[in-house]
């Protein structure tokens, strides 16, 4: 399914329903009952003048307290991890296994170099890592890819496991954090934003709230 | 500008809200002589002489950084904020109406501001409702942690790590297993190790439990452990505790050794605490702020998994008190208590949020102790919400109906922590929250409302099975299922007792009660011949 759009909250209300709509149920590893479809494509266009918009009205219910675009944004840019947390992404961008910066050292040389190159990926799931039976902590965003049209940047992230009412604003918003920092070391625009996600869901227990979302 | 002066100024600058005592400011600007007198002090090996050498460097350390401290004292950029039991001063930044303070010497300028608390949402009932337990090092210190006894090779290391992370911990420290510590080290070396943390703990205001798990006892060797209760009784250190771990089965396989153990606590009148792992299998231990315990199922699933190996686990991360008496007294509806709690949970919350992202910064000790492995000390902690007054009762109401209340809170407590996990879980930052809730002790000294709750005293055995000793311990049942976090139940025993009747009352309570973890206070047993009292007025 591809979901299509000119603004962020459009696409992500379209999301929320086709999930509700055309979803199967089945009950996750913690006894949650999940509603899912399978690879679920979102594209938003430029100018992504909204691209905080569904961050600002999750930040706006009194019921729980969703963490601010700073905190968002800094999960994917900072290369400081903390000891607490079993993963964070911008190590794993910046200093892949203590050693890869795969942004500064790979994807702006090789776009400068080749802007028509299809090899400008980068990828966070570490198999020495994460590839175990039993860890559970692992991370649930797989990969960026990054191409240049139209002398326009176009990322898109490959995510695994995608709770789309609490996660996907809060992944949009990274990529487009993401593309905005190599955009401006390649001196070019942002183009559209796309994120894939292998199992887009929603959980049932909040589904009174994702209702409300959707009358907004 | 001396270069310590410098490094002084330069600690209080990256965390200007911290109360920090001299010890702390030494192992911070002076952290490889710390560690190598400490390696000096508590080898075995070394001889006096080099001990000695220690020693006098360590106080020669004190008297070099205490002339620092002492001259920006005068000079009104520090003030004394406390003094310890053992005359130990703590510092902290003189910033009282002023907003910054700049220190402009031989050509370096230097600024402190105040820190930048973030306003919480209990900020507006603070007013002897809700309190921050242990105000000052509530963010930046951990409520309580568990060590594994096993995990340490000696006395020597055990006591090293426990003064080291009480630096890190505003409440409590419990050592679990510590039956082997007794097996396995000399009784001098462990006189040596209660003296040392004692003075530390009073020293600080901190409380250390020793857990010892009955289920290991081994028969041959029991005799090592009453010399050891012996010695813990005679010296009666105010702020240690030992809680014996049973099964009825291991009190009546041991009862002799039982016996002995309950005759010196009498002896001494220390208090006796038993934790039934019949009904709980997962490790209670105490601080001065309540009991504390780990979630049963996800203990069971550290104790199958991860135990073997780990060094220890943090037990609370932050904790705050509620008066419920005082709260009702000022507000009489139930959503506004509801809400009062989604308040208080939202400020534990943000403690969480800031003890994250600066964990290194904060429980430096503790970060380096667990390493590389911090995740998995993080794995069960939680936070505490403690009740103080919860017997609270109005002329239509109940204690029935104040427990349901505090069950079904903690319902959309639970609900409101599932959320935030799976917020933060979905945008990428793996996050544990979770709440417990418990009893508060009168020994936290937040200053709340005077008790409502008289005590429970039983004169003798037959009590136990009185219909009023078991009204009141039903009642005490329903509070131990509402109150996750753990709960005690204490029994002042008066009157004429003899050990193997408190034994056979232990064996009663571990079998006939749902209580988890009760104490037995010896402290007035040649008092009156008072009658059993109810435990909620």
């Amino acid at each position: 399914m591809e979901i299509k759009s000119e603004t962020l909250m459009s696409a992500w209300k379209s999301a929320l329903r086709h999930i509700i709509d055309s979803g199967r149920d089945f009950t996750d590893e913690n006894n949650r009952i999940c509603r899912e479809v399978l690879n679920l494509l979102i594209e938003i266009k430029p100018p992504h003048n909204d691209i905080s918009s569904a961050i600002s009205l999750l930040n706006s219910f009194n019921k729980w307290i969703y963490p601010s675009t700073e905190e968002i944004a800094d999960l994917i840019i900072s290369r400081k991890m903390s000891p607490t947390y079993s993963y964070s992404y911008g190590p794993r961008i910046f200093n892949f296994c203590s050693s890869v910066n795969q942004i500064d050292d790979f994807i702006i040389p090789l776009l400068r170099k080749s802007p028509f190159s299809r090899r400008a990926i980068i990828t966070i799931w570490n198999p020495h890592e994460d590839s175990k039976v039993y860890k559970r902590e692992v991370p649930g965003l797989i990969s960026i890819y990054f191409k240049i049209t139209k002398k326009k940047l176009n990322a898109t992230m490959s995510v695994r496991s995608n709770d789309i009412f609490f996660g996907w604003p809060a992944n949009i918003y990274q990529l487009f954090v993401l593309s905005e920092y190599v955009s401006k070391k390649l001196n070019c625009e942002i183009g559209s934003l796309t994120t894939f996600s292998n199992s887009a869901h929603l959980f049932k227990d909040q589904f009174e709230d994702i209702k409300q979302v959707l009358k907004e | 500008m001396k270069q310590t002066e410098h490094d002084i100024l330069m600690l209080f600058k990256k965390s200007p809200g911290k109360e920090l005592s001299t010890s702390e400011i030494i192992a911070n600007i002076f952290p490889k002589e710390c560690q190598s007198i400490n390696d000096a002090i508590s080898n075995l090996f070394n001889d006096r002489e080099k001990i000695y050498a220690a020693k006098q460097k360590k106080a020669q350390l004190h008297r070099n950084v205490l002339y620092y401290l002492n001259s920006l004292v005068n000079d009104d950029i520090l003030k004394i904020s406390r003094q310890g039991n053992r005359g130990e001063k703590y510092f902290a930044l003189a910033l009282e109406g002023k907003d910054e303070i700049i220190i402009n010497k031989s050509g370096k300028k230097i600024i402190l501001s105040k820190p930048t608390v973030k306003s919480m949402p209990i900020d507006g009932y603070e007013h002897g409702i809700a309190s921050r337990f242990e105000s000052p090092t509530w963010i930046d210190k951990i409520n309580s942690i568990l060590l594994e006894t096993h995990g340490f090779r000696d006395i020597n290391e055990i006591s090293t790590t426990v003064l080291r992370c009480l630096a890190d911990v505003n409440d409590a420290i419990a050592l679990n297993d510590f039956e082997h510590a007794i097996h396995e080290n000399e009784i001098p070396d462990l006189i040596l190790f209660l003296k040392d943390i004692s003075r530390e703990c009073s020293d600080s205001g901190k409380t250390l439990s020793l857990i010892i798990d009955a289920t290991n006892l081994e028969k041959e060797k029991t005799q090592k452990i009453t010399d050891f209760l012996q010695e813990f009784c005679a010296m009666k250190p105010s702020a240690i505790s030992i809680i014996f771990d049973i099964r009825s089965k291991e009190l009546s396989e041991n009862i002799d050794f039982f016996e002995k153990a309950t005759k010196i606590f009498i002896k001494s009148n220390t208090k006796m605490y038993i934790k039934n792992q019949d009904l709980y299998s997962a490790p209670y231990f105490l601080g001065k702020a309540g009991p504390y315990c780990f979630d049963e199922k996800e203990w069971l699933i550290y104790k199958k998994n991860i135990q073997k190996n780990s060094i220890g686990l943090a037990c609370s991360q932050a904790t705050i008190a509620v008066d419920v008496n005082r709260f009702f007294s000022k507000n009489n509806d139930i959503s506004s208590f509801r809400n009062f709690i989604k308040n208080t949970i939202k400020s534990l919350f943000y403690a969480n949020s800031m003890q994250r992202r600066n964990s290194e910064d904060y429980f430096k000790n503790i970060v380096k102790l667990s390493h590389p492995n911090v995740m998995d000390f993080f794995r069960l902690s939680r936070n505490y919400v403690r009740f103080w007054n919860y017997g609270w009762k109005e002329p239509n109401l109940n204690q029935n109906y104040v427990i349901d209340l505090i069950k079904s809170t903690k319902e959309e407590v639970d609900s409101f922590c599932l959320s935030e996990e799976t917020i933060y879980k979905s945008c990428g930052m793996p996050t544990r929250f979770k709440v417990a809730f418990s009893c508060l002790f009168k020994e936290s000294g937040l200053g709340f409302s005077k008790e409502l709750f008289n005590r429970i005293e039983i004169k003798r055995l037959e009590e136990l099975y009185s219909k009023e000793f078991k009204e009141l311990f039903s009642v005490k049942e329903e509070i131990v299922q509402a109150f996750n976090g753990g709960d005690r139940a204490r029994l002042f025993r008066i009157g004429k007792i003899s050990p193997s009747d408190i034994c056979r009352e232990f064996n009663i309570i571990l079998k006939t009660f749902k209580i988890p973890f009760f104490c037995y206070d010896f402290g007035e047993h040649h008092g009156a011949d008072l009658k059993l009292t109810s435990f909620i007025r």
